[in-house]
């Protein structure tokens, strides 16, 4: 007798195996500062995330008449951008407001955006403290600023904290408080805005 | 001569008696043996479905796996049943689930927590098999760490 058993296939007696681990999705973060790019359009457009290396500027001329005096006044921007990313909504009136949009991809933590700025604007030896310079925030269409109004510290400052999966934007308007008397020249500095999702 | 008849009773006994085949269970539901499926385990890092968080599906995240899926139907054979794919809900919350196949099964989707027929009809085989592509959408937003989808199978047999 001849008893011929093929098997390819065994079972382990349990009554299932089979288990589809998932993980979570990668962890992104944007912001925009003036200028930014949006490639294909804005997000509901099917656009996607691109990066530019602009830097925009506010600036102001006081004249001399007028330097110290304490009378604040608004600075103008050279961003020319207006419309959201989000939906192409003309959210900014620039060049008096600068737009600025954050989001955040993440399954846990928020991402937190805040601003940092040197002690002072200068020119040669010369110097503003940064603390003269303020900002508020708006937004056309939402009476809500989602991103704080403040005043440069000469240090950070905090902006917003950008909850997980959220989109925010406002525009910025920045005022020089011309409260200090100043040489004659032309002062610069740098502010620079850091989301990070920890 | 007379004849006498002496009058009397006879009892007769009637007895009923319901035969059961052996080896048949009757119709009930039973888990089906899954272990043979390739691969035991499955992974996907899920992607966002969309770009940017939004209000539409902005925290819907999709995943992918392929899986050949092995059915041990040898218990059932020469049955007629319902076979079902079940999965439990996660604590992540809803989870999404729709998968193709190459024919043998049948396609469809399932929410955690429910069931779905993947096959119908007679049990011929001992082994039923079938390559799934199967797709996984969840909360992105939920999915902090690794959570496991166990999936499991069972049979409605009539």
């Amino acid at each position: 007798m001849a008893v011929l058993s093929c098997s390819l296939l065994s079972f382990a007696g349990s009554a299932h195996a089979w288990i589809f681990t998932i993980s979570s999705g990668t962890r992104e973060i944007y912001l925009q500062v003036g200028a930014g790019t949006y490639n294909g359009g804005d997000f509901l457009q099917g656009g996607t995330p691109g990066a530019n290396s602009t830097i925009n500027t506010v600036s102001l001329t006081v004249p001399g008449a007028s330097v110290g005096n304490g009378a604040a006044e608004t600075m103008t921007s050279n961003s020319a951008v207006a419309e959201s990313a989000y939906n192409g909504y003309a959210v900014c009136n620039p060049p008096t407001q600068v737009y600025i949009a954050a989001w955040s991809r993440a399954s846990s933590n928020s991402a937190t955006l805040t601003v940092s700025s040197p002690a002072s604007l200068t020119s040669g030896a010369e110097t503003i403290p940064f603390t003269q310079i303020s900002w508020t925030s708006t937004a056309n269409g939402d009476a809500t600023a989602d991103i704080a109004a403040g005043t440069f510290s000469g240090g950070s400052v905090a902006l917003a904290t950008v909850r997980k999966n959220t989109w925010v934007e406002d525009c910025l308007t920045f005022t020089y408080q011309n409260s200090t008397v100043a040489a004659a020249g032309t002062y610069t500095g740098e502010a620079v805005y850091t989301l990070s999702l920890p | 001569m007379s004849r006498s008849f002496v009058a009397g009773w006879v009892a007769v006994a009637l007895a009923a008696t319901v035969v059961i085949p052996a080896g048949r269970a009757a119709a009930a539901t039973f888990p089906v043996d899954d272990s043979a499926t390739l691969p035991h385990r499955s992974s996907a890092v899920m992607r966002w479905r969309s770009a940017a968080p939004n209000p539409i599906d902005g925290n819907i995240v999709d995943g992918t796996t392929v899986v050949t899926l092995v059915l041990n139907t040898a218990p059932f054979l020469h049955r007629v049943g319902r076979i079902y794919m079940l999965l439990p809900e996660p604590p992540i919350g809803p989870v999404s689930v729709d998968w193709t196949t190459q024919g043998r099964l049948l396609p469809g989707s399932l929410v955690s927590g429910g069931r779905t027929l993947i096959y119908a009809g007679p049990i011929t085989m001992r082994i039923l098999s079938d390559t799934m592509a199967v797709s996984v959408h969840a909360d992105g937003s939920r999915l902090s760490s690794d959570q496991d989808l166990d999936f499991h199978f069972e049979i409605d047999v009539e």
